[in-house]
């Protein structure tokens, strides 16, 4: 179990407090059964919104343009392998093919998006948030209970009918790493009893239904390990991100 | 300093991550205008941040700088007019392996969120006519900068790291010509040009080691006080290193304009007119003076800035530079923008600052009837005794002075029905339902005339 | 290890003290909202800020809310929080239309920077004198959105119902619920 705090303002209204993630990672399914995707289906990969920070000494968040170039590259030769002994055929989204107007409404999808994985991490995971300034403890909806019901609406169509895809899967990792300052300082830190953060890394997968709109799955990953500059750890990652994916009829015996 | 923020992509990109902004990302123009600046003391610019270029001298023979009943210890040197040389190479973008790309990478991304803000004002015509102003005093940098108009009510501008420049609506509201907005623009392009936001990341990371090994001292010895003294005169620190960027930026962004043919006497005149705006808030609402702090001014105190610009282009004066000001191409360029911007500096519901500002550009355009609607707009608002009547008045006027828009006249009739004339009332609002029918509170309006019909 | 023993007993503290809120869930049924009550189809989640300010969700807050906020006295802003933009102050002489440009002068300062009306009506709560606005634009991460709201004022206090919801999908599964409530609204004074 691992402890995470952030303060993040996600809309005029939520602040989030505190982030209190109980485990390694935790996948969501629409229905329990779909724990398998259709024989004959294709799943685009949108492309991954990666990001690697260093924790300085000081504790500045300083963003690394190199190890979040290098992770990218790592992650998409992992998802390719993962792909491969999923039985699917890997393609990624080029956003450079879509034309003007796809372009916007793949935007729009992508913001729609990012709300509704912000809305499932605030009312699932989350210990503690702030709403119009009021704290509230363990935001969980008692009406959705667990019940995983979310859509993105017919705008998905842009996608399935530029890709002719299934199903998209959308990607998003944060990292951060302590510099050696800060290692340095926390040795200290830990010494004197006060408290200095180390790294974490956080991210989640989400697959769509492009033929409905519905995501169907759902993993979010939140611990303080984990390595995205090395080739030979990132796969570790993608592995974490990847784990409960549905797998495909044929595979699934 | 200790919390992180792992879901900050979720954010908005105009709250770019608060400590992360004052930290280093973005510069702003005016943190010091809208909280409150102050006559901190001044350092002097540090040898070698205006690296001097052979005989680089714009004007020779102007060498005098403390004119006679100055206070001189308000401002630096703004003297010689020697140009500023860039810091940075057409097109360049820093190498991967570098800080510097780390700053630019999450600046991109915020850039790819701004763009699709809700904030930002989407008129191709208004943004070409500010790009082509800025690709005019970026010259061969054209290409390098972007600019983003910003829908915020406050007088500010930005620029971050990789180019990205945000124009904030409260400065295109203020400026009274296409050369006082230059001058920010100038200003603005300056930062980019002397890469001052990687210098102060730099700075700053530098000094927040020392800022968390105060706090562990005192979170360990209990005394947290002394942790957050340090903190501020950490940040006291920082901000005075920052505030010889802004002197640098002002220099350089008034040679910027002289380059582009702007009369540089425009700078100054847009710091007067803050400076006048602020001293008049604080006439009508004595309560609205800000606290002025030393160590939080990251900028030179407006004062200074008035005053070192104004030496600087009666300088450029002497010299024979003569320069455009571009009045009636600016307020044309603007459009009926400046009416949905004047809207959204009276909904700030900071009455005395609206008057202030309206006041001001009633004065330099006295001929403008919108500005006239907009006072009564402001009375109708702020709804004190006497102001149905100043709203009247000035209602009135602005019909006189030929403005001819639907809202006038709603405003208008709403006003005199709330002053109890109903037939004045429900013949402006009937004036407005004729100029505006198919207004979307049409509704709403029929229902008003209706009910003030059953009851005269 | 420690972390968590830390921040449960943050929770524990935070609940103990009572200043720490939970949402509930509200069965279909007619609900008070200062001088009025509606009644509700189906089942949300709701949270109460204070005694006047309820928030209300279906699909989660970044989806869709209903935010109930009444007893907004002179000088009081709509949502109360520390922004820098803070919105503007309500007045009790405000007429029906003023009303509603509190209302929208309120949301643009609340993450709706761009935020239009589509139509403007008047509406009667029992004797109360109410409006109803159909607004729209996108929040600050630009978001496409869309709203209902219903505002009034009582005993010099503005209240309001303000319905906001992404505009993809989220919006229209729960416009009949949210159009029913508006219509079902009551005044609790009778009539004389
Ligand atoms: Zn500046």
């Amino acid at each position: 179990m691992d402890t995470f705090r952030g303060v993040a303002r996600l809309s005029a209204m939520i602040a989030v407090a505190l982030v209190v993630a109980a485990c390694q990672t935790t996948s969501m399914n629409r229905t329990d059964t779909l724990t398998t995707l259709e024989d004959d289906v294709t799943v685009i990969v949108m492309p991954a919104d990666v990001q690697l920070v260093e924790l300085t000494a000081g504790g500045l968040e300083e963003p690394n343009a190199q190890w979040t170039a290098d992770a990218t590259g790592y992650i998409h030769e992992s998802l390719k392998s993962s792909f491969d002994d999923l039985g699917l055929t890997y393609q990624v989204l080029d956003l450079d093919t879509l034309s003007e107007q796809e372009r916007l409404q793949e935007e729009e999808l992508g913001k729609l998006h990012r709300a509704v994985g912000a809305s499932i991490i605030v009312h699932r995971f989350l210990q503690v948030i702030q709403v119009r300034g009021s704290v509230l403890v363990q935001p969980k909806l008692p009406v959705m209970g667990d019940k995983f019901d979310f859509s993105l609406g017919d705008q998905v169509s842009v996608i399935r009918d530029h890709s002719g895809a299934d199903y998209a899967l959308f990607l998003f990792v944060k990292d951060q790493y302590s510099s050696a300052g800060r290692v340095a300082l926390n040795v200290v830190a830990a010494l004197l009893g006060a408290p200095v953060r180390g790294g974490s890394q956080v991210g989640y997968a989400s697959l769509v239904d492009l033929r409905s709109g519905e995501l169907v799955w759902f993993n979010l990953l939140a611990r303080q390990t984990g390595d995205l500059r090395k080739a030979e750890t990132a796969p570790e990652t993608v592995a974490e991100l990847l784990s409960n994916f549905p797998s495909k009829t044929t595979t699934a015996q | 300093m200790t919390w992180t923020d792992p879901f900050r992509s979720w954010r908005s990109p105009t709250n770019v991550p608060a400590a992360f902004a004052r930290a280093a990302g973005v510069l702003c123009l005016t943190a010091c205008v809208a909280t409150g600046g102050g006559k901190s003391e001044t350092t002097p610019i540090a040898e070698g941040q205006i690296v001097e270029a052979g005989d680089g001298s714009v004007s020779p023979g102007v060498v005098d700088v403390t004119p006679e009943g100055t206070d001189s210890s308000l401002y630096v040197e703004p003297l010689p007019l020697r140009p500023i040389p860039a810091d940075i190479d057409i097109g360049e973008r820093p190498s991967l392996e570098t800080d510097e790309a780390g700053l630019w990478m999450q600046m991109d991304r915020a850039e790819r969120q701004l763009a699709t803000s809700g904030k930002r004002i989407r008129d191709p015509e208004l943004e070409s006519y500010i790009t082509g102003i800025v690709c005019d005093l970026a010259n061969q940098y054209c290409g390098d900068v972007r600019v983003y108009l910003v829908r915020t009510p406050i007088f500010n501008a930005t620029m971050a790291p990789n180019g990205v420049m945000q124009v904030w609506s409260g400065l295109l509201l203020r400026a009274q010509d296409e050369a006082q907005l230059a001058a920010v623009l100038g200003h603005e392009i300056a930062h980019y040009l002397r890469r001052h936001s990687i210098k102060r990341f730099r700075d700053i990371r530098s000094k927040l080691t020392g800022l968390a090994v105060f706090r562990i001292a005192a979170a360990v010895f209990g005394v947290a006080p002394v942790g957050d003294v340090a903190a501020l005169g950490m940040m006291g620190s920082i901000q005075s290193y920052s505030r010889d960027h802004e002197r640098e930026s002002d220099f350089m962004g008034q040679n910027l304009m002289v380059e582009s043919g702007y009369d540089p006497m425009a700078a100054s005149e847009l710091w007067a007119q803050l400076n006048r705006e602020r001293a008049r808030m604080e006439e009508i609402d004595p309560d609205k003076k800000s606290p002025r702090s030393v160590f939080f001014a990251s900028h030179p105190p407006s004062e200074e800035r008035e005053e070192n610009l104004r030496l600087r282009a009666e300088a450029f004066a002497q010299s024979g530079v003569e320069g455009r000001r571009g009045r009636e191409d600016y307020i044309a360029a603007l459009g009926e923008w400046r009416e949905v911007f004047l809207r959204d500096e009276l909904e700030l519901g900071e009455y005395a600052q609206s008057e202030a500002l309206l006041e001001i550009l009633v004065d330099s355009r006295p001929e403008d009837g919108a500005l006239r609607y907009f006072q009564g707009e402001l009375y109708r608002a702020r709804s004190q005794d006497g102001d149905a009547d100043l709203a009247l008045a000035a209602y009135a006027e602005a019909a006189e002075l030929g403005y001819t828009e639907a809202g006038l006249y709603r405003g208008w009739g709403l006003t005199a029905l709330k002053n109890g004339d109903n037939a004045a009332g429900v013949a402006a609002l009937k004036t407005y339902l004729d100029l505006a029918p198919e207004a979307p509170d049409a509704g709403m309006i029929q229902f008003m005339i209706g009910s003030a019909d059953a009851t005269s | 290890m420690k972390k968590i023993v830390l921040s449960l007993g943050l929770t524990a503290l935070l609940l103990m003290a009572g200043c720490a809120k939970q949402f509930v869930q509200v069965d279909p049924s007619t609900q008070q909202f200062g001088p009025v009550s509606f009644t509700t189809a189906q089942p949300w989640n709701k949270v109460d800020i204070n005694a006047d300010h309820s928030m209300w969700t279906v699909d989660g807050l970044t989806l869709n809310t209903l935010e109930l906020t009444g007893n907004v006295g002179k000088g009081k802003r709509l949502f109360g929080s520390a922004k820098t933009i803070k919105g503007p102050q309500f007045d009790p002489s405000m007429s029906l239309p003023e009303q509603s440009e509190f209302l929208l002068a309120s949301l643009r300062a609340d993450g709706l920077p761009n935020a239009e009306i589509f139509g403007l009506e008047a509406f009667r709560i029992g004797e109360i004198d109410a409006f109803t606005v159909y607004f729209g634009g996108e929040n600050e991460d630009g978001l496409d959105t869309l709203g209902l709201a219903v505002g009034f004022v009582h005993d010099e206090a503005f209240h309001a119902i303000i319905y906001r919801a992404a505009s993809e999908h989220y919006y229209e599964k729960l416009l009949p619920e949210v159009t029913g409530i508006i219509e079902s609204l009551k005044s609790n004074e009778v009539s004389t």
